[in-house]
């Protein structure tokens, strides 16, 4: 039950925006708002219901995703058991591997609440490099930081 | 929408969809006058949407763009109809003026050849195959002089169209994005990243196919049209033209494109050298088209077999006439590239299930 003493009722005014969203997130760091405002324009915003797949490993991936809202965990298939090796909430984003890889998903993502999550795929940033090489570029360079420094993380672990 | 009709069984899924199905077709049916224009205007969309895009990076603005583009097309169309079309209806009127000349010289060769291979094998005598022959070719000439002029308008004489057409188009390309984030708002989510990579994939093979056939024909007629002009001919521009939408059909286009020409010039110079001079021009477009253009221009090929062509020529002659010739490979091409991608996808997609299944429990 809702209680409008105690819940928080001005939640729905603290909603970022998309934008306000987007400029947190590393691979869109350092864009300016007009930049932002023209990605924000190819991203694709979709609601999950609770437990269900956005996506599952050895799928063919084409996308990143970013949370609006809601909650994602990561799991890992392992001898028919799901591990779970992340929970990601409000503002983290995954799957950007995705977007300079053709390959398959590694994990699976599925929602445990009802989620609100913006997609950023692969064929849009490819068109992005004919229809604005400058902008493309940058997003590629500071995805590039993104996946390097994961990749340092995981070898120093 | 699983939610939604998860309490229907699988058949009455099935007749729900079929029933929807036909309300869609007798709707389409009834408004079949209104598909062509925004039909058409959909193809223009595809073949412009890049363009659009570059000039969007340039005038940073989307509309800027499309108003931009729509400029330069009224002055590339005041050029063509102020240069181009009064210079194919004047040649095209001599042509067909000179037509009957044509057609008498044609009518004296063959009677010419007719006694030359009469005397040299009698048997043909006897059968009549020539009279045969020749009725049957007099008959096609003059079908084909009498419907020349509206062979190529009448499809495309409503002047409806070219006023819808432009009006579609541009909101197709000023909203395009929006219309297409829109368009992929209502994909259930267990098909979304699918349907997005597909719809992807085939747009630009698609895309990319359909301006590699336009630049192709361009450049096929352009050369054409300068080796005529060198070699002085009569109807240079038509024929270059010609040769250049012929050149759409394989395997027998170029050689469609080429008689014309030939005949034409052998008629202008009465010698035989002037044909050999053409042959080696139109083979020496066929040997640039084939080993420089087409590598060029069409990153991925599109191989269709001969066989299925033939039988996309005929179908397309059959239910448009010329027009269904000329589009018919463009349209097997788009056939092609879609199916061929949709199935690949589709056995993936197969593998990659079988896969899950063999590792649950």
């Amino acid at each position: 039950m809702t209680n409008a003493f105690w819940d928080d009722i001005f939640k729905y005014s603290k909603k970022k925006s998309d934008i306000q969203i987007l400029q947190e997130i590393p691979v869109f760091k350092g864009l300016s708002r007009f930049d932002l405002n023209k990605v924000a324009k190819m991203i694709h915003l979709r609601s999950y219901k609770k437990d269900e797949y956005i996506f599952h490993e050895k799928e063919p991936g084409e996308s990143m995703y970013i949370i609006k809202s809601g909650q994602i965990v990561i799991t890992k298939s392992k001898e028919s058991q799901e591990t779970i090796i992340s929970t990601l909430s409000e503002g983290s984003f995954f799957g950007e591997v995705s977007l300079v890889d053709e390959d398959v998903r590694s994990a699976n993502a599925m929602a445990t609440e009802d989620s609100e999550i913006l997609g950023f795929f692969r064929a849009d940033l490819m068109n992005l490099i004919d229809r604005n090489p400058r902008l493309a570029c940058f997003i590629l360079y500071q995805l590039s930081t993104v996946i390097g420094k994961r990749l340092r993380l995981q070898t120093e672990a | 929408m699983n939610s939604a009709f998860s309490f229907l069984t699988r058949i009455q899924k099935l007749i729900l969809i079929s029933l929807t199905l036909i309300i869609i077709i007798t709707i389409f049916n009834y408004l079949a006058e209104l598909i062509p224009p925004f039909l058409f205007a959909f193809i223009f969309s595809y073949l412009l949407t890049p363009l659009v895009d570059r000039l969007e990076f340039i005038f940073q603005k989307r509309i800027i763009a499309v108003i931009a583009l729509y400029f330069g097309i009224t002055i590339g169309l005041i050029i063509f109809f102020n240069y181009i079309i009064p210079l194919l209806v004047s040649e095209f009127n001599e042509l067909s003026s000179n037509f009957p000349f044509y057609a008498s010289i044609l009518k004296e060769w063959t009677i010419s050849l007719k006694t030359n291979l009469e005397t040299n094998i009698p048997i043909i005598q006897q059968l009549n195959i020539f009279d045969d022959i020749q009725n049957q070719i007099q008959t096609i000439l003059i079908n084909l002089a009498q419907r020349i002029p509206t062979l190529f308008l009448s499809t495309f004489s409503t002047l409806s169209y070219l006023l819808l057409i432009p009006i579609i188009l541009f909101f197709f390309l000023f909203q395009g994005p929006e219309l297409k984030m829109a368009f992929f708002r209502i994909i259930p989510n267990k098909y979304f990243e699918v349907l997005i990579y597909l719809f992807y994939s085939i747009g630009n093979k698609i895309g990319n196919y359909l301006r590699g056939i336009f630049i192709e024909t361009l450049i096929v007629g352009f050369l054409t049209f300068i080796i005529l002009l060198i070699l002085g001919a009569n109807y240079s521009f038509l024929l270059g033209t010609l040769a250049g939408i012929m050149n759409l059909i394989p395997y027998l286009g170029p050689v469609f494109g080429a008689i014309p020409a030939i005949i034409v010039l052998y008629l202008q110079f009465k010698s035989l050298n002037i044909i050999l001079y053409i042959v080696i021009g139109f083979v020496l477009i066929q040997t640039i088209d084939n080993i420089i253009l087409k590598p060029i221009i069409y990153s991925q090929s599109v191989d269709i077999h001969p066989l299925a062509i033939l039988i996309f020529l005929l179908i397309g002659g059959m239910i448009a006439g010329v027009w269904g010739l000329i589009l018919a490979v463009p349209i097997a091409g788009i056939l092609k590239v879609g199916i061929s991608i949709l199935m690949k996808e589709i056995q993936f997609r197969i593998k990659f299930n079988q896969n899950i299944i063999s590792t649950d429990p």
